[in-house]
């Protein structure tokens, strides 16, 4: 098997505020291969991007700081580097965008100044010649009429076009890794589609490997090769794109699953997850989703009194059960190839801890039509 | 229009007193008519007006009692504008509102003030929706009692009520807004639209800005107390899953325009313009195996102050295309759109189509010139 | 293990709070926390803030003792009228700072700073123009803060043409450099006599500042209140059906005063400056004790080697403006939420 891209290992975060310490990242292991699209998913809080951030070491310290743990990129230890070495690896090894492309564009230079800066630092090459690479990049992302978008500034761009640029800048290097922090979520679904199959198509180019940072399910699906869900600072399920979807192990994300409404399904109710997504500052003990998990309250009702205790969340007192409570499960394998972090799984108990490293890519790739005869189509596929 | 007005300035109580009648079988509890929203944009020193943004351009639906009408589009599309317009938060350019027959924007101070009871918004953003200093006993409480439905102890005990209904403690009137997460507050935001016993709440994006999680919870709360109370929603939203899920009928919305109406079962089998046909390809399905191919709009969204011309769907409409290709070069013109040439069917370019019936269930009407 | 579990049991178990789990927030544990009360936590955490605080409070105390009349009332001694403390000729003028009585050698505070030109006492006087400085700085703030606040806040909700006319208003105010306006101000109400009242000194001064500083003011909380017209809650009152009144006075205004108590505080201390340039160009205070009009009478002196004077109200003066301004900063970083990230 070739050897990961970047492993990241038990990587352990903390931030100080105000209320005391923090945990947004707490034993965070993953790898990524050359090619390949990782995505992590969860919701607010969880520490996706916490983590994400981590790989560039872009967490403000102070507040921040790493309790310890690992992020090798070809064999060397991000965060041992100097300062200095880190500013070539960024941008040059390890580019990313982000949700808001507003924001993330400086709204005084225009465009091209910008995507110049990045290939003058990093490539040794003139600015004239740098100018022709950002006008490249920008005919890569499917921009039109490239010359005159050089001299534009962020502000006469839409959403989907700045997003694009951000692209074009991250790419303008050739990043071994590009870590997309929620790419498309400011933006409208049709631009999304745009947008997501630019990735795949410059990760089909380039051979470059993706961190996707998202929360949308829809997404992971039709992008990610290998997944990591990620709840209250840890990773709990990490597994192939197909195999988690097929057979979820982890009570959360079966019921991510079940929660989204899904196009054309007519169901008349949706199945909730009860509560509330922690907050680091105030996580519960043990298994830090037990108190919405509705495995072990089900299994609490059929269990022995001395098994269970009484717990009160959202508003309502239930039993669940002890082990849930009192001992944070660890990620193990429990199916091959398949890691979750739930004590109520059948093989969990026998299951070894699992090392999140996994080559695979996926089985399908999602295609896109942009001519032909649309309607047909739409119709024959919707028919089935 | 201007008649009905006059009569309920006669008779300034009768909105009180049939509000809670029950309406004829079939009659819709609010009509919106050619609702027109423009913003003037203004230039230079002077600030004259040198256009305007038609961030609403001819809007007509029905909303039947205890139904909910979805209303999906993506950003600048003027959804939101629509909801803001019909509770008269935003002024309306022309077109009419009514409410159980009766012309809303007719009405002025105290009738007015008293006809808003049965008409109530829950905002998108659940940080910006409520105010940070007040308390949310008094967020809630707030509306009862400026209505002189109860006062003190009364009043209480009704936001305690509230409370619970959305889920929340009773306990919790007493704490601030920022003390909760995004679910709850949304939960609060419910509680203070419900405060009033509407019987039609405006959802502008209720859930879009919560958790993948807490997301169902709140849309299952908001369908309890539908059946509950047979409250009427207008439900605006992007995400097409969520729209298809929760509404009886989707109106879809392209440049503030309605592009296609139908019950939202047809709508999702049976889509007649490009435009929905494109919105519903583009959701990302759960499923790492997909089935659908994916069309992808070349393009984006133009602005609303300066609109294409004819259908507003033509520089990006995939079947419009097809047929220039098919038809005489007589019947069709060239365009540049998105940095491309391409023919177009003259008409598309021409005239805007009207929504008109298509084959499929009675009441699928769509403005498109190419589909039957 | 067993023991931490059955604590774990027992916390979790009524009576504590339903919700005591809702980890998002922090409610079950603590009591409602307003934003006013956060801010206030805020302050008292900084030691720095405290003690300006308490400097402060004495600053007050030491104005207190002007307001009771024992330092300026006239009394009458064997049928002879003697001027107050701070009129009164205790010894030689001039003389050097002493903690003692130059006489009975007992420890006197009207020689601890030394006599001024005309022998009167420097502690005392200094004493008195606290109160002088501390009314001219509240009641110029009341005015600036009615003024500015006022059509600030008309400014910003209403818009269209109420909103132009009171731009060009403070534009227009804005654009007379502040001292020539102030001393105009000061030129007109000199000696004027409105209802019967006297003008001159501490009321013409009080107007003068008032009268010219809110238009700072005005510019913040129009702005401020142009941000907040278009949030969702003030939409959210409009379709309860509110009127303007209510929605600026009970919604917007608490979620902007903190601007005003910011700009209060800070303004303190310029107001007290301002009156020290006023009176030092002989605009201001004439017939009472200030700091400006101590600084006046002695820069001449300093050259004839008599510095305590002029070191005393200076010293004064930069006493109380580093601790305005100091707790003026805290008080800033408490109570504006764009510095503590929207929670």
């Amino acid at each position: 098997m070739a050897q990961p891209l970047l492993e990241v290992q038990n990587l352990n975060i903390a931030f100080d505020t105000e209320r005391g310490q923090i945990r947004p990242v707490r034993d965070v292991s993953l790898a990524i291969y050359p090619g390949q699209t990782v995505a992590v998913v969860g919701e607010s809080g969880c520490g996706k991007s916490v983590t994400a951030l981590s790989v560039l070491r872009l967490i403000p310290q102070p507040p921040g700081k790493v309790l310890g743990g690992e992020i090798i990129l070809e064999g060397r230890d991000l965060l041992k580097l100097p300062e200095h070495e880190m500013r070539t690896v960024r941008g040059k090894d390890i580019a990313m965008i982000f949700q808001e492309p507003m924001t993330s564009l400086n709204p005084v230079y225009t465009i091209g100044d910008q995507i110049a800066e990045a290939v003058v630092l990093h490539q040794r090459v003139g600015r004239r010649e740098a100018v022709q690479i950002a006008e490249q990049s920008l005919r890569e992302v499917g921009i039109a009429d490239p010359g005159r978008r050089l001299n534009e500034y962020p502000h006469q761009m839409s959403g989907g076009m700045r997003q694009r640029v951000m692209i074009a800048m991250a790419l303008s290097c050739k990043p071994k890794l590009l870590i997309a922090d929620e790419p498309t979520t400011a933006l409208d679904v049709t631009i999304q589609a745009q947008i997501l199959e630019l990735l795949r198509k410059l990760q089909r180019e380039q051979g470059m490997a993706i961190m996707l940072i998202t929360h949308d399910l829809g997404v992971v699906a039709e992008n990610a090769d290998v997944v990591a869900v990620m709840y209250a600072s840890r990773v709990v399920e990490f597994a192939k794109v197909e195999g988690l979807f097929d057979h979820p192990k982890h009570p959360y994300t079966e019921g991510l699953f079940r929660a989204v409404p899904k196009l054309g399904a007519h169901s008349e109710r949706l199945e909730t997850i009860p509560g509330t997504v922690p907050n680091p500052a105030k996580f519960p003990p043990g298994c830090k989703f037990h108190p919405r998990c509705p495995r072990t309250r089900e299994l609490a009702a059929r269990a022995r009194a001395e098994d269970t205790i009484e717990i009160a969340s959202a508003g309502e007192h239930f039993r669940v059960l002890r082990r849930c409570q009192t001992d944070e499960p660890q990620l193990r394998e429990v199916a091959p190839m398949h890691g979750a972090a739930c004590h109520q799984i059948a093989e969990y108990d026998r299951a070894a801890i699992l090392i999140p490293r996994l080559a695979d890519k996926r089985e399908v790739v999602p295609v896109a039509i942009v001519d032909g005869d649309v309607e047909a189509i739409v119709k024959q596929e919707l028919a089935t | 229009m201007s008649e009905e007005a006059t009569v309920s300035y006669a008779q300034p109580h009768s909105v009180e007193q049939d509000a809670r009648a029950p309406l004829p079988p079939g009659e819709p509890l609010v009509e919106v008519r050619e609702l027109r929203t423009h913003f003037p944009i203004r230039k230079g020193v002077l600030a004259r007006i040198v256009g305007h943004v038609k961030a609403v351009d001819g809007v007509t639906f029905d909303i039947a009692p205890g139904k909910t009408l979805g209303l999906v589009g993506e950003s600048g599309c003027g959804k939101t504008t629509v909801g803001r317009t019909m509770l008269r938060l935003i002024p309306a350019t022309s077109g009419a509102v009514r409410y159980r027959g009766r012309d809303f924007f007719a009405y002025r101070g105290e009738e007015l003030r008293r006809l808003r009871r049965h008409m109530q918004i829950v905002f998108q953003d659940p940080v910006s929706s409520l105010n940070p200093r007040m308390t949310v006993g008094n967020i809630i409480g707030e509306p009862i009692e400026v209505h002189g439905i109860a006062r003190g102890k009364a009043k209480r005990e009704m936001v305690a009520g509230l409370l619970q209904r959305v889920g929340l403690d009773p306990s919790y009137g007493l704490r601030y807004p920022h003390e909760f997460s995004g679910g709850q507050r949304q939960r609060i935001g419910i509680a203070r639209a419900l405060a009033l016993a509407p019987d039609f709440i405006v959802c502008d994006e209720p859930v879009s800005a919560l958790d993948v999680s807490i997301q169902s919870q709140i849309l299952n709360l908001l369908d309890d107390l539908q059946r509950e109370r047979n409250i009427a929603y207008l439900f605006i939203a992007h995400n097409l899953a969520v729209v298809e899920h929760f509404s009886d009928d989707v109106a879809v919305m392209y440049l503030g325009r309605i592009v296609e109406k139908a019950s939202s079962r047809e709508l999702y089998r049976n889509p007649k313009h490009p435009y929905t046909m494109a919105l519903l390809s583009a959701v990302p399905e759960p499923d790492p195996r997909p089935r659908r191919q994916r069309i992808v709009l070349k393009g984006e969204v133009p602005s609303p102050s300066n609109p294409p011309t004819g259908c507003p769907f033509h520089p990006r409409c995939p079947l419009t295309r097809q047929a220039a290709s098919d038809a005489n070069a007589s019947d069709t013109v060239e365009i540049t759109s998105a940095g491309e040439r391409f023919r177009v069917l003259s008409v598309c370019k021409n005239d805007c189509p009207p929504l008109e019936q298509k084959q499929g269930e009675p009441g699928h009407v769509a403005a498109c010139w190419v589909t039957k | 293990m067993t023991s931490t579990t059955h604590d774990d049991a027992q916390s979790l178990r009524p009576p504590v709070q339903p919700g005591a789990y809702d980890p998002a927030t922090a409610v079950g544990a603590s009591p409602p926390r307003s934003l006013w009360r956060d801010a206030w936590g805020r302050i008292r955490q900084s030691r720095r803030a405290m003690f300006c605080v308490v400097v402060l409070l004495a600053y007050v105390l030491v104005g207190l003792i002007g307001f009771t009349g024992v330092l300026s009332n006239e009394t009458v001694v064997d049928g002879a009228t003697i001027p107050g403390l701070i009129d009164r000729t205790i010894g030689k003028s001039h003389q050097p700072p002493s903690w003692t009585h130059p006489e009975d050698g007992g420890i006197s505070p009207s020689y601890w700073l030394g006599l001024d030109f005309m022998g009167r006492s420097v502690f005392w006087r200094l004493v008195y123009g606290t109160r002088v400085a501390l009314t001219v700085a509240l009641l110029a703030s009341i005015i600036e803060i009615v003024i500015g606040f006022t059509l600030g806040a008309v400014s910003g909700y209403f818009g269209g043409i109420v909103d132009a006319l009171i731009t060009w208003l403070f534009s227009t105010v804005a654009s007379v450099p502040w001292i020539l306006l102030m001393i105009s101000f000061a030129y007109v109400l000199k000696n004027k006599t409105v209802w019967g009242y006297e003008l001159t000194g501490v009321p013409s001064i009080v107007l003068a500042l008032g009268l010219t500083t809110w238009v700072g003011l005005c510019r913040l909380i129009r702005g401020e209140v142009l941000k907040h017209r278009d949030r969702d809650y003030v939409l959210a009152a409009r379709a309860i059906g509110l009127g303007h009144g209510r929605i600026v006075f009970r919604h917007i205004l608490p979620n902007v005063f903190h601007l005003v108590i910011i700009n209060f505080a800070l303004g303190l201390a310029a107001f007290v400056h301002a009156e020290v340039i006023l009176s030092f160009l002989g605009l201001g205070v004439t017939e009472v004790p200030s700091w400006g009009r101590m600084i006046d009478d002695a820069k001449l002196e300093l050259l004839k080697g008599v510095w305590w004077p002029l070191l005393a109200a200076t010293v004064m003066i930069f006493v109380f403006s580093l601790a305005v301004n100091l707790f003026g900063d805290t008080l800033r970083d408490a109570l504006d939420p764009r510095l503590r990230g929207t929670d």
